[in-house]
């Protein structure tokens, strides 16, 4: 049902709107930073998508693996005449192969924590300003708690009590990311709920959970698509930081932190590669993504776009 | 020629830059001694800084150290003839009564804990003795493994608690009518810790203690003047203490810190074979394991020959070269082959395709579900030789899921027998024998056996072996029951041994270490090139 509200709420006829696409093109255009770190995005994210049909060797599949293919430096060719072009680690598995499976796991990992994560912070943010009382009293304070904690402490005590496993990495990623989004959505819900469409709204007899999601969520959503990218890339560190821990992801499909992890006994007898090529790869994809996500930082604030 | 030495020394300490004091030698544990109270705990790192200090009458290579020999009067009798001359380190000699007030120490319990002897001595009926350089062991039924166990007898000078003057009556409660044992701080600060052994206790903190060397001392005195032993449990760190020039030498160096002494002048390490053997825990319970589920519902760890092709499917000689760098050495029983008292037994063969037909044979062609479960933080290379275990275990069609935990969490789950199959390394310091009857005899709790059979092992034939070997009093004789019973085992297979470990130790290259197999560390292996 559209009511009359909604239809000037939401259309603006004067003017005629710029395609999707022209829009995304001129925030990254005169930026060749920002172009490469989204083609760097892209291809990571191909890779990730892809890697069953383009890896070497299947480095999760336990009987493909052979220990006596093991600390093999790169450019050496496995017994079953596979080329490692990045060398092996200690049970044999091709680093270039783990590299690729273990992009599949970080981007995946990160991506859902942070999309679940974000939307939960999100809802409770719009809940907390349009209830106000006791409601955001407790949303509110319970961010505040949350906050308080290191994330990567909370995150370590619920795998303790949860045990490891991908899920459960995704679980204590979520319970890290919500917070912060809820904060941030309340705080620009709260001045846009003081405009005079929402007065309108209210007027015109709609429901809470309507004005929330028709008018309060797209008005307020903005600040938070600009820091999702940001979110991505630290929640890539943070499933590194809790496998290199040994919290994380299981040791037979070793995600990019647990591939450096199990480098880094080598790294002083000089068998550099099991380290020091999944930590590359980690640093240019976090890289890329924190180039494109400031990017989007900049243009989406008035005083530095007016520079543009 | 100290003098040489000396020189020597400080030669070599100015030429590593820093390694001041040449005659202390200063070690780094891999965890921290408990005690200086030598009864309540073991472990190698309490054993081997209290060897320092204490001497049992049994040495740790099972001959006489504070005695000079023993003769059984009867199956039930054991005199043992004390050595004489000996002298504590408060100046007292040495005499059987404190042989008897060592043994009621052993039995008396603090706070209720129990001792390292405690069930041990169990056997025990009385301790006698017989005028100052003899004593008698007296025992309820045969008990010939007591040589064995004394070595865990540390001798105390009964001098220092609040000892009666006269004869101690020994009894089982550990009373005897002493009014006072000293304390765990009486020991710490050095009151009580008063043993026979070459050095002397100068101060103790968990993470460092310090030594001297007791020139009185009966036999050979020490070269080193004085031993520090700081525990370090960061390998990382062990090892960056040792090449800052902190410490002389290092024990459990990883084996990449081996390769990483490459080409290193300054630095050496020596390795020595040690008495554990990591083996494969298999649950042959015919009910079916955690973990284990076939398509056809059977059980098939409960069947010999699926285990026999677990074990043909295993390259040790891979895993010994390849994880360990040769610092290991492939098994083929429950315990090291060059233990005394291990019988002679032929490798372990492996061969990938017959391990697929014995599969097949036993009914699983197309395999079945395994959870493996290894800790993670317990032994040196655990998880690699997890995943290489896995790896083999896959070719030949069964599909593994490897489960690592830390090790805390690993313990409760063994304890509740929440595990079908699991990585696990065991040595017992009193031989082959010992270790497999708690390990796979039938569980007898009178008997103390098969208090650790997590393989839910029974075989006639093998504890009929581990019973007849429990009272033979004749050496050769009852190494023959152990190894009917080792073969047995090997039989079955309730277990697959894999490696056995070796001790490593990283130190200064002018040092020589004579490791010993029990895995201790002790200032008696290291002596100047």
């Amino acid at each position: 049902m559209e009511t009359a509200v909604e239809q000037t709420m939401t259309s603006r006829p004067d003017k005629p709107e710029p395609t999707k696409w022209k829009r995304a093109k001129k925030v990254f255009k005169g930026h060749p930073m920002a172009i490469a770190g989204l083609i760097g995005v892209t291809l990571f994210i191909l890779t990730a998508i892809f890697a069953p049909l383009i890896a070497p060797q299947n480095p999760y599949d336990l009987a493909k693996l052979d220990i006596l293919d093991g600390l093999l430096p790169p450019g050496s060719r496995l017994y079953d005449g596979t080329y490692s072009v990045m060398g092996t680690d200690a049970l044999g598995r091709d680093i270039l192969s783990g590299v690729m499976y273990g992009l599949r796991i970080s981007l995946f990992v990160a991506f859902t924590a942070v999309l679940v994560g974000s939307s939960i912070g999100v809802l409770l943010g719009l809940l907390a300003a349009l209830r106000g009382g006791w409601v955001e009293t407790i949303i509110m304070r319970a961010v505040d708690l949350k906050i308080s904690f290191p994330g990567i402490l909370l995150a370590l005590m619920l795998l303790a009590i949860f045990g490891t496993g991908v899920d459960k990495v995704i679980y204590a990623l979520i319970i890290g990311a919500w917070a912060s989004k809820a904060r941030l959505v309340r705080a620009v819900a709260l001045s846009e709920m003081k405009k005079e469409y929402i007065d309108a709204a209210r007027l015109a007899g709609l429901s809470d959970f309507r004005i929330m999601t028709r008018f309060l969520l797209p008005n307020s959503i903005s600040p938070v698509l600009v820091v999702l990218p940001m979110s991505i890339s630290g929640a890539i560190g943070a499933e590194a930081t809790l496998s290199f821990l040994g919290v994380g992801v299981p040791i037979t499909e070793p995600s990019l932190g647990l591939l450096i992890a199990n480098g880094n006994d080598y790294l002083l007898s000089g068998k550099w590669w099991i380290s020091i090529f999944p930590g590359l790869v980690l640093v240019a994809m976090v890289l890329c993504i924190n180039v494109v996500s400031d990017r989007l930082r900049d243009h989406s604030n008035p005083y530095l776009r007016a520079k543009d | 020629m100290k003098k040489t030495f000396t020189t020597l020394a400080a030669v070599a300490a100015v030429a590593l830059g820093g390694a001041a004091q040449a005659d202390v030698l200063r070690m780094a544990y891999s965890s921290a001694p408990r005690s200086v109270d030598p009864y309540p705990f073991g472990g190698a790192t309490t054993a081997g800084y209290k060897e320092h200090i204490y001497e049992a009458l049994v040495g740790h290579d099972d001959q006489p150290l504070l005695s000079t020999g023993w003769t059984w009067n009867s199956p039930t009798s054991l005199t043992v003839q004390l050595r004489e001359g000996v002298k504590f380190h408060n100046g007292e000699p040495f005499t059987a009564r404190d042989v008897v007030y060592s043994a009621c120490r052993m039995m008396f319990k603090i706070d209720d804990k129990r001792n390292l002897l405690t069930s041990s001595m169990g056997p025990l009926t009385d301790v006698v003795a017989e005028g100052d350089h003899a004593v008698r062991f007296e025992t309820k039924n045969p008990y010939p493994l007591w040589i064995q166990k004394m070595k865990f007898l540390s001798i105390l000078s009964a001098s220092g608690g609040s000892v009666p003057d006269g004869p101690i009556t020994y009894d089982a409660t550990g009373d005897c009518g002493i009014t006072a044992y000293p304390t765990r701080d009486d020991f710490e600060n050095g009151d009580a810790a008063v043993g026979t052994g070459p050095f002397k206790h100068v101060s103790f903190a968990k993470e460092f203690a310090v030594m001297e060397r007791n020139d009185d001392y009966w036999g050979e005195a020490s070269k080193w003047e004085g031993v520090e032993i700081s525990s370090v449990s960061n390998s990382g760190a062990r090892f960056a203490g040792l090449l800052a020039g902190d410490y002389d030498l290092i024990e459990n160096p990883t084996s990449e810190d081996i390769t990483a002494l490459d080409g290193n002048d300054d630095f050496d390490f020596s390795s020595k074979p040690a008495w554990r053997t990591m083996f494969v825990v298999l649950d042959v319970n015919a009910e079916g394991a955690p973990g284990v589920s076939a398509a056809d519902g059977s059980a098939p760890l409960a069947n010999a020959k699926v285990r026999h092709a677990m074990s043909l499917a295993i390259n040790r000689d891979a895993i010994t070269d390849r994880l360990f760098g040769g610092n290991a050495a492939p098994a083929n029983q429950y315990s090291p082959s060059y233990r005394a008292g291990a019988p002679e037994m032929p490798a372990l063969e492996y061969d990938a395709d017959k391990a697929k037909a014995l599969l097949a044979e036993a009914g699983y062609p197309d395999g079945f579900t395994l959870q493996f479960n290894a800790p993670s933080d317990r032994y040196p290379n655990g998880t690699r030789v997890a995943q290489a275990l896995a790896q083999y275990w896959s070719r030949i069609g069964i599909t593994v899921e490897l489960n690592t935990q830390p090790w805390s969490v690993f313990a409760k789950a063994r304890k509740a027998r929440e595990m079908g199959a699991f990585f696990y390394g065991w040595g017992h310091p009193q031989g082959p024998a010992q270790m497999i009857s708690f390990a796979f005899a039938t569980r007898d709790k009178d008997l103390g056996l098969g208090s650790s059979n997590y393989s839910n092992y029974s075989s006639e034939a093998f504890d009929a072996a581990i019973k007849a070997w429990a009272v033979e009093t004749d050496a050769a004789k009852a190494d023959e029951h152990v190894g009917n019973a080792m073969r047995a085992a090997m039989a079955d297979m309730p277990g697959i041994p894999v490696y056995y470990t070796h001790s490593l130790w990283a130190h200064r290259a002018d040092l020589t270490v004579d490791g010993r197999q029990d895995e201790r560390t002790s200032a008696f292996m290291v002596s100047y090139k």
